[in-house]
């Protein structure tokens, strides 16, 4: 069953002779459950395709199905609200609300709902971080591997359709790149969870199902890595 | 608490400082609508306590001059406010810039970004809104005790002219008043934080991740101005910083260019009513004044279409005399006694008749006629001064004298000229019925030659002093310098009651009022007015400028802040501490120098135009408040310069790799 299908994506930046075309016609599908890697060099277009992904930025033409649910077709409003409900991102440099605590921070996308998560699941996700002595802390007090962590927490609290991570482990040391990469590969491999990883990093890729190269806007190269 | 409501709160929390100012900032706006709005309703408690509930005959005209000054003071201050409390806001949104992009990257809607600004308003409000407009009542108890201590003063002086007048100004508590300055005072806070916040709400959460700390990249200009070697380096790079950066320093200087109008306008104000309070004080050489005047009403004649004057208790040449007599009778003391009659006569005239001077201005007036009808006053005069200026004009006893002078307000410059060429030694006469009199002049006295004692601000074109028989006149005044001006005082009331009894009448009732005053009493009551009104326009300049200077410290130190990157980077390219405060020190003065390009001339303008519509009114001497200029030219740079030279000092503590690292 396909969670996730990305139909002729294309991004254009500027105009006339300024004009950039960031992504070129990508079209690929995930399936639930899967562990996709996006590789290619700077500027290639992977963030650009992770922020389509995410609903953060909107294509010129193309489209981003979710679970079923064209997501360009809804409003700004609609998008945020099945954003923080049916994606989970995380980026390279943490992007934690530095006045909350390690548990707010992780329930941030339920309390923009308006509601508190479950204690017991909101329990589960900090010990599966790793940060079961530290709840109470501010992003400041933490090392960058367990600000990368609450930062995963926060992408699992709405067992969101799909993780998308954004070279989660590019501001880390090895030690702590890691330790969040086997915290990513527990919640696809345990909990089924979908994973879609941006990274240039071949020998995290290489820990994929899928690895799609993206180069110059465009998909050169989708390879099955296991199936 | 709410999530958002709780990231509004740590806002604040975080930045103390910046929270501090905001709040002053709105606690003065708050402060300073409540004391006008009480100030408005005292005023109204005063008004209508002797003018009674709907302001009597002259109701709206009273109601506007409330009215109009507490609308215009509190446009002001919105407008202030607005600016201010808009551009910390702003500070704060852009501040939080990238939290709202994590924000809305976790699914935070356009609205949850626009509601976490207003809380933050709505925080900040809970706090300097009540406390604003407790300082307001203190401010507008505080103003009305300032009032009282001038007020009986003026009641003292204003009694001995108008007896039933008793202004009691007194501190009004009025619920209505509270309802209208908190409803304003929120209105505008949550409009002016309503600005940035629907900004802040547009901004794509790309956007948002991408600029960090700077919403709008178009607020840097691209300028021409080319860094050389030719000029001192921190010049060069101040201008082009100043140049550049214009958008975001914009909001300190307006506020700073407003203040800087206000002052100058106050300060031509109140030169221009120096200015009013000089042409109306005519010195005539006395110390007290004693006077009768008589209601009339003015008619249109049924056949001649002509006004005329109906007065039912006129005084008599006779009755006046034997007053002027029993006045003498105290010490031995010298009185000029004078009557006029605007009214009853209008002189037929030809061109010929008189002076070019006044045939221009005349025909400037209404143009070139074949007959001219100008209006006449008749001055009847005591019998001793009678004698002296029959004297002094080479006549007898008995004779009618003209004084040949016309003042006029040319341009705003009192102008005297001889009216009448006197090629013709009788005057044609009209009354109001079409009836004509001839009247002979027998004696002429030119400018230099007029008593004192007749010179007064409102004269007609034509000036005749005739003898007094026969004639009855609505007013009267006798003119004294005794040497015990209060037992002569005293006196003279007495004798002005023996002859018109009051009765405790007042002049509406009575149908004539006597008074006896200090002839310096209208400057002191003008002097009083112009020291209060000075006073509450200066204090509410004062504190709006320091709204102003608030927001000059808060956007200051918030640029500084945010260029403190650019800054360290200048340092590690080899610029010298010094040399960053050097170049910082000289924006300063050039943004005080652009709020003054601004500020001052638009000031200086107002005051002239004031000063011009008022010199259609009042031949005034007037100039421009040049030391007010100065002072705020001063001020303006101390005050920008200050603001930088504290708020860059905080960065010589940053180390400059940390910083760029940022």
């Amino acid at each position: 069953m396909e969670i996730l299908e990305v139909k002729d994506l294309t991004k254009m930046y500027g105009s006339g002779d300024t004009q950039v075309t960031a992504l070129d016609h990508v079209s690929f599908q995930v399936k639930k459950g899967e562990f996709v890697a996006i590789v290619g060099a700077s500027g290639s277009g992977k963030s650009t395709l992770m922020n389509l992904i995410g609903g953060i930025d909107r294509p010129t033409s193309g489209d981003v199905i979710v679970d079923g649910k064209e997501i360009f077709a809804m409003s700004e409003s609609a998008l945020a609200i099945f954003r923080r409900r049916n994606i989970g991102i995380v980026y390279q440099f943490y992007n934690l609300i530095p006045n909350l605590t390690v548990d707010e921070n992780i329930m941030l996308p339920c309390l923009l709902d308006n509601r508190k998560p479950d204690e017991q699941k909101l329990s589960k996700i900090v010990e599966m971080t790793g940060l079961s002595h530290r709840r109470d802390h501010l992003p400041g007090e933490l090392s960058g591997g367990q600000q990368q962590r609450v930062s995963v927490g926060r992408a699992l609290i709405n067992d969101p359709a799909f993780i998308l991570a954004d070279e989660p482990t590019g501001n880390l040391d090895s030690k702590a790149g890691r330790e969040i990469m086997e915290l990513l590969l527990s919640a696809n491999r345990k909990a089924n969870q979908t994973l879609i990883l941006i990274t240039h990093d071949e020998n995290i890729a290489l820990q994929a199902d899928r690895i799609i190269t993206i180069s110059d806007g465009r998909m050169i190269r989708d390879e099955v890595m296991r199936v | 608490m709410n999530i958002l409501c709780s990231f509004a709160f740590h806002q604040l929390k975080r930045k103390k400082s910046r929270t501090i100012i905001t709040a002053a900032a709105i606690t003065l706006s708050a402060a300073l609508l409540t004391a006008v709005v009480n100030f408005a309703a005292s005023g109204n408690t005063m008004l209508s306590g002797f003018l009674g509930s709907d302001y009597g005959l002259y109701g709206n005209a009273y109601a506007f001059t409330l009215l109009i000054p507490t609308v215009f003071l509190a446009a002001l201050i919105i407008a202030m406010s607005i600016i201010v409390i808009s551009n910390a806001f702003r500070m704060s949104a852009n501040e939080r810039i990238s939290q709202f992009g994590t924000l809305k990257c976790v699914g935070a809607t356009k609205n949850q970004i626009y509601k976490t600004i207003m809380y933050e308003c709505i925080l900040l409000c809970t706090g300097a809104i009540p406390l604003g407009i407790l300082l307001g009542y203190f401010l507008s108890f505080a103003g009305i005790g300032v009032v009282n201590l001038y007020i009986e003063d003026l009641n003292v002086l204003v009694r001995s002219m108008m007896k039933q007048v008793n202004f009691h100004l007194s501190f009004v508590f009025s619920p209505a008043a509270l309802i209208i300055s908190l409803i304003i005072s929120l209105g505008t806070v949550l409009f002016a934080a309503m600005l940035p916040a629907r900004k802040a709400m547009g901004i794509s959460a790309l956007d948002c991740l991408r600029f960090g700390g700077e919403t709008d990249t178009s607020g840097y200009k691209r300028t021409k101005i080319r860094i050389d070697a030719k000029r001192n380096m921190e010049y060069q790079l101040a201008k082009k910083n100043v140049s550049s950066n214009r958008k975001q320093m914009h909001s300190a200087v307006t506020a700073l260019s407003i203040s800087i109008m206000l002052f100058v306008t106050m300060s031509g104000l109140k030169e221009i009513a120096e200015g009013i309070q000089n042409y109306i004080y005519q010195d005539h050489g006395c110390t007290v004044v004693a006077d009768y005047t008589a209601k009339f009403k003015n008619t249109i004649h049924p056949k001649t279409g002509r006004r005329q004057q109906e007065c039912a208790y006129p005084i008599d040449a006779q009755t006046a005399e034997e007053i002027t007599e029993k006045l003498k009778g105290y010490q031995d003391t010298d009185i000029y006694g004078s009557g006029q009659d605007y009214s009853t006569y209008a002189a037929i005239l030809t061109p010929q008749d008189l002076t070019e001077d006044m045939q221009k201005v005349l025909s400037r007036q209404s143009g070139k006629k074949p007959e001219i009808i100008l209006d006449v006053e008749r001055i009847i005069l005591d019998d001793k001064h009678y004698r002296e200026v029959c004297a002094q004009a080479g006549t007898d006893y008995g004779g009618t004298i003209l004084l040949n002078d016309y003042k006029y307000n040319d341009k705003g410059t009192e102008r005297h000229i001889p009216p009448l060429s006197m090629t013709a030694s009788t005057l044609k006469l009209e009354k109001a019925d079409g009836s004509l009199d001839h009247i002979n002049i027998d004696g002429v006295l030119t400018v230099s030659e007029i008593p004192k004692e007749l010179m007064y601000p409102n004269t007609n074109p034509i000036r005749l002093v005739v003898p007094s028989e026969g004639i009855s006149l609505r007013g009267y005044n006798w003119m004294a310098s005794p040497e015990d001006e209060e037992g002569f005082m005293e006196y003279a009331r007495a004798v002005l009651e023996s002859y018109f009894p009051q009765n405790g009448m007042d002049y509406e009732e009575a149908g004539y009022t006597s008074r006896v005053y200090g002839a310096q009493d209208f400057v002191k009551i003008m002097n009083i007015a112009i020291i209060l009104a000075a006073f509450f326009l200066y204090a509410f300049v004062f504190l709006l400028g320091l709204i102003g200077v608030l927001n000059v410290i808060s956007t200051v130190s918030f640029q500084i802040k945010l260029r403190a990157r650019e800054l360290a980077v200048l340092q590690s390219v080899g610029m010298s501490s010094e040399s960053v405060q050097k170049m910082l020190s000289i924006e300063s003065v050039l943004c005080g120098g652009k709020a003054l390009i601004f500020g001052l001339p638009v000031g200086m303008c107002i005051v002239f135009l004031m000063a011009r519509c008022v010199k259609m009114l009042f031949p005034i001497s007037f100039h421009m408040p040049w030391a007010a200029i100065a002072i705020t030219l001063i001020l303006s740079l101390l005050v920008m310069w200050g603001t930088v030279r504290i708020s860059a000092r905080a960065l010589k503590k940053q180390n400059i790799i940390e910083t760029i690292r940022i």
